[in-house]
């Protein structure tokens, strides 16, 4: 079984491209469209690592980090920030937040996959 | 297209403030030219004009900018919905590609080297039936052979056997004739002689027999080994006519086999050139998100607008308040998200999108 990543985006062509380049390197993936929806998503299942937008409807993808490292089962999931944000202030409240990593888009699949490789659980 | 309508709106922004801080110029410093003013007229500007085109700029306000606004969002909307289409297309297809191909590269190869062993399997088989039926006759032209010399044996002792009877037929007479001359002292010896001789002629008459007998099974025999022989000299030829056929057979078939798998191998050498292809160019249609973001953006301040003409009008009635274009620039930049965004309201001109950036903590 592979191991599942969960990817939050408002940009439906974000969620479908990332997807893409995930699934293609044999992962599991699942969707959630802002914040609020992947917090539902958060329901106990196994999360190896998540990918999150920041600028999002709803729940933005700072508050969405707080909110997860609340969930005692997702405490320590790592958490990869995807974003056309390339501000030094919005990073370091990424940082603070909790996430482990920060991508400024557009992004390489191949960059990508390997910073997932880096981060993802066992 | 976004960066157009930015620019327009900008300078509609400050086209409508500047003209109306001439106005309000003019209302202390006495009448403006037409060139300053844009009225198209010289001579005193009243305030009924100044509200007439302050009335002119809220409708313009009212009812173009947010046509133009619906534009952007429309194209906003319409280009995600059509990338999201492609996009979705595009991963079909690889999607079927990587269902399609990679399987049946290792199915495809496993099925022709299945059907290969198989089809050798069995004419193989076939060769070596044949081969067996040959070792089988062989074996019986052997068994043959070696009765046809017990044959030979058995008539050379018939002619023994007839030599023999010849021998004692002679002593039989030789006894008979001295019987007789010894008279009655002989007679029974004569009797035993007369017997020993019938004896005799019977021997050689079976031995005759059996010599014509042996001859007989002689020449069956020797029909039969030609008979053999030829046969097995025709099969042979076949059993070897068959291996060469089958040879080439086995060769063809490689052949083809050899044929389809390369032919299956350029196919999906050429099916993972395109998949490739495909995932490349999905991932170039992360620009809709970008676009899409400064449309956002663009509609926004757009949308700005209007609110910003009704503040100004209302705020100083009868004469409108100067709008406030660096308050609007200002909004639209706060709402930049991308450096690619900065570096074009700073330099007005369009730059090319950064490579991605990826920082750990």
């Amino acid at each position: 079984m592979g191991k599942t990543i969960l990817v939050v985006d408002d940009s439906a062509s974000v969620r479908q491209v990332v997807g893409l380049a995930l699934r293609g390197a044999g992962y599991d993936v699942i969707e959630g469209v802002d914040g609020v929806d992947a917090l539902s998503k958060l329901d106990g299942r196994k999360v190896h690592l998540i990918i999150s937008d920041v600028n999002m409807p709803r729940m933005d993808g700072i508050t969405f980090v707080k909110e997860t490292k609340k969930l005692a089962a997702y405490k320590f999931t790592p958490i990869i920030m995807l974003t056309t944000e390339s501000a030094d202030g919005k990073k370091a409240e990424g940082q603070a937040a909790g996430a482990k990593a920060w991508v400024v888009k557009p992004f390489q699949p191949a960059q990508m996959l390997a910073a997932v490789s880096k981060l993802i659980l066992p | 297209m976004d960066m157009l309508i930015g620019l327009v709106a900008g300078a509609l922004v400050a086209g409508v403030a500047g003209w109306l801080a001439g106005l309000r110029r003019g209302r202390t410093a006495g009448p403006q030219t037409g060139a300053s003013g844009g009225s198209g007229a010289s001579g005193p500007v009243s305030v009924e004009d100044v509200q007439a085109y302050a009335e002119s700029v809220k409708r313009l306000s009212e009812v173009v900018t947010p046509v133009w606004s619906a534009h952007v969002e429309s194209s906003r909307v319409q280009m995600g919905e059509s990338i999201n289409d492609l996009i979705g297309t595009f991963g079909g297809i690889v999607s079927h590609l990587n269902e399609i191909v990679d399987p049946s590269r290792e199915a495809m190869s496993e099925a022709y080297r299945d059907v290969f062993d198989y089809s050798r399997e069995r004419l193989l088989e076939v060769v070596g039936s044949l081969d067996n039926a040959l070792t089988a006759k062989r074996q019986t032209l052997s068994e043959l052979r070696l009765l046809m010399s017990l044959n030979d044996e058995m008539r050379s002792m018939t002619t023994e056997v007839t030599r023999i009877a010849e021998q004692t037929h002679l002593l039989a007479l030789n006894a008979a004739i001295e019987a007789a001359r010894v008279g009655e002292a002989g007679r029974a010896f004569n009797v035993v002689a007369v017997e020993v001789r019938q004896l005799a002629d019977m021997s050689g008459t079976t031995g005759a027999r059996i010599g014509r007998k042996a001859d007989e099974v002689s020449t069956a025999i020797t029909a039969a080994i030609d008979m053999a022989e030829e046969s097995a000299r025709n099969e042979d030829h076949l059993v070897v006519d068959a291996n060469e056929k089958v040879r080439e057979v086995l060769d063809d078939l490689h052949a083809v086999v050899v044929g389809l798998r390369e032919s299956g191998d350029q196919l999906s050498a050429a099916a993972e050139g395109v998949k490739s292809e495909l995932e490349s160019s999905i991932v170039l249609f992360q620009f809709q998100d970008r676009v899409s973001q400064t449309l956002e953006h663009v509609r926004d301040c757009i949308d700005a607008l209007p609110v910003q003409v009704e503040r100004s009008l209302a705020e100083a009635a009868p004469v409108p308040t100067p709008l406030d274009p660096d308050g609007l620039l200002e909004m639209l930049q706060s709402t930049y998200t991308m450096a690619e965004e900065h570096e074009v309201h700073s330099s007005g001109a369009p730059v090319d999108v950064h490579d991605t950036e990826i920082t750990f903590f």
